[in-house]
């Protein structure tokens, strides 16, 4: 019967639906799920470790390991907490790998962010003074970047990819008080590494 | 509403969708209004953040390959395991079919050395009868698995297995396995 079932209808099912369809056998649920959350989630790598190539192989590593478990899926949870959270694992892995990897790295890069004060203009709007939108982004990066990862993980998952206060709780297996308090402390920290100091 | 409620309120839940008292606040208190832009600066900037990577056109349709690759690989690799243990399991409790024979060839050779090997030939033999017996249409490999104690027991594993891949996805293809 699944078998059956044709692209155009597997689009409109909500993800619950897409699983329980692809273990029945349809062919096109497990392709509508990774063309669904495919943007989301190589854009919440990519944040995350910093290197287009590497956020695309951990998404799709992310996505076989989905396809692998899919029987293991409860429906009572959100499919998308589920996919961030595997996501968030492997992410976490290949940062704490290449921490081993380069020690040296790791140390230039923690003087760096010691040192630098990133500085953001707050004062209007005003294009003359502003500085460049991508020198902006990029310095946003950095500052996420220089951040814990306790704190740039809720932060990323709250205000990049938009989830929910308890759907940031379900990935990261936290309480929604603590991830509002994580998200709070994120958000200081960042103002102080954005602000320029007066 | 005081400056620590807006705090709250701004780091909560951001500047969009904020009560009226802690906009009028906001409005007023210059502490609370740098705060304010700041935030929705900081706001504006992870918008850009949302679109900073997109995965690449092919990505789908990779993924949907590697999958099922991946599936296959690992739903045979539990299989060797399965198999594999139980051939050690049976190893450990059983001795294989001429095994024993060859035991006795080394350790005896220079008396039983010729009846060992007969033995060994009539067990090929009837190894290779029962091979001529099996069901034509279904060609089986035939193990005797011989118990230090009890009746032999003889298993019947398919020398041929069919895998159907036209379940699986249109993209797989096997096209021969062979061992």
């Amino acid at each position: 019967m699944a078998q059956s079932t044709g692209l155009e209808t597997t689009i409109s099912f909500g993800d619950n639906a897409l699983i329980s369809s692809h273990l029945e056998g349809n062919e096109y649920a497990f392709q509508v799920l990774v063309e669904r959350y495919q943007d989301k989630l190589v854009n919440y790598i990519y944040n995350l470790v910093g290197d287009y190539e590497q956020a695309v192989d951990l998404g799709q590593e992310t996505f076989i390991r989905v396809f692998k478990h899919a029987h293991r899926y409860h429906a009572k949870y959100q499919f998308s907490t589920w996919i961030y959270r595997i996501a968030t694992n492997l992410a976490l892995d290949e940062i704490r790998r290449r921490k081993r990897r380069s020690r040296s790295f790791t140390y230039r890069l923690f003087f760096q962010q010691e040192e630098q004060d990133i500085p953001l203009e707050h004062d209007g709007p005003s294009p003359e003074c502003s500085l460049d939108r991508k020198e902006q982004i990029q310095m946003l990066q950095a500052a996420l970047n220089s951040l814990p990862d306790k704190y740039r993980l809720v932060f990323m998952l709250r205000e990049v990819q938009e989830l929910s206060h308890e759907e940031v709780g379900e990935v990261l297996k936290l309480s929604v008080g603590t991830v509002k308090s994580r998200l709070h402390r994120a958000k200081k920290l960042l103002r102080q590494k954005l602000t320029r100091v007066r | 509403m005081n400056c620590q409620g807006v705090e709250q309120q701004l780091m909560d839940e951001g500047t969009i969708g904020l009560e009226a008292a802690v906009l009028q606040h906001v409005h007023q208190c210059p502490e609370c209004r740098k705060l304010y832009d700041e935030v929705a600066t900081l706001e504006q900037l992870n918008q850009s953040l949302r679109g900073a990577a997109r995965a690449p056109s092919d990505f789908s349709s990779k993924v949907v390959s590697a999958s099922f690759v991946s599936w296959i690989g690992w739903r045979a690799a539990w299989g060797l395991i399965v198999v594999l243990l139980a051939l050690v399991t049976l190893s450990d409790s059983s001795t294989f079919w001429g095994a024993q024979d060859l035991k006795a060839f080394w350790n005896d050779a220079d008396s039983s050395l010729e009846s060992q090997r007969s033995e060994s030939i009539s067990g090929a033999e009837s190894a290779s009868r029962s091979e001529s017996d099996r069901d034509s249409s279904i060609p089986y490999v035939e193990v005797k698995v011989e118990g230090r104690s009890g009746a032999p027991v003889v298993v019947r594993i398919p020398a041929q297995i069919e895998v159907l891949t036209r379940d699986l996805h249109p993209e797989v293809v096997l096209r021969q396995a062979s061992y």
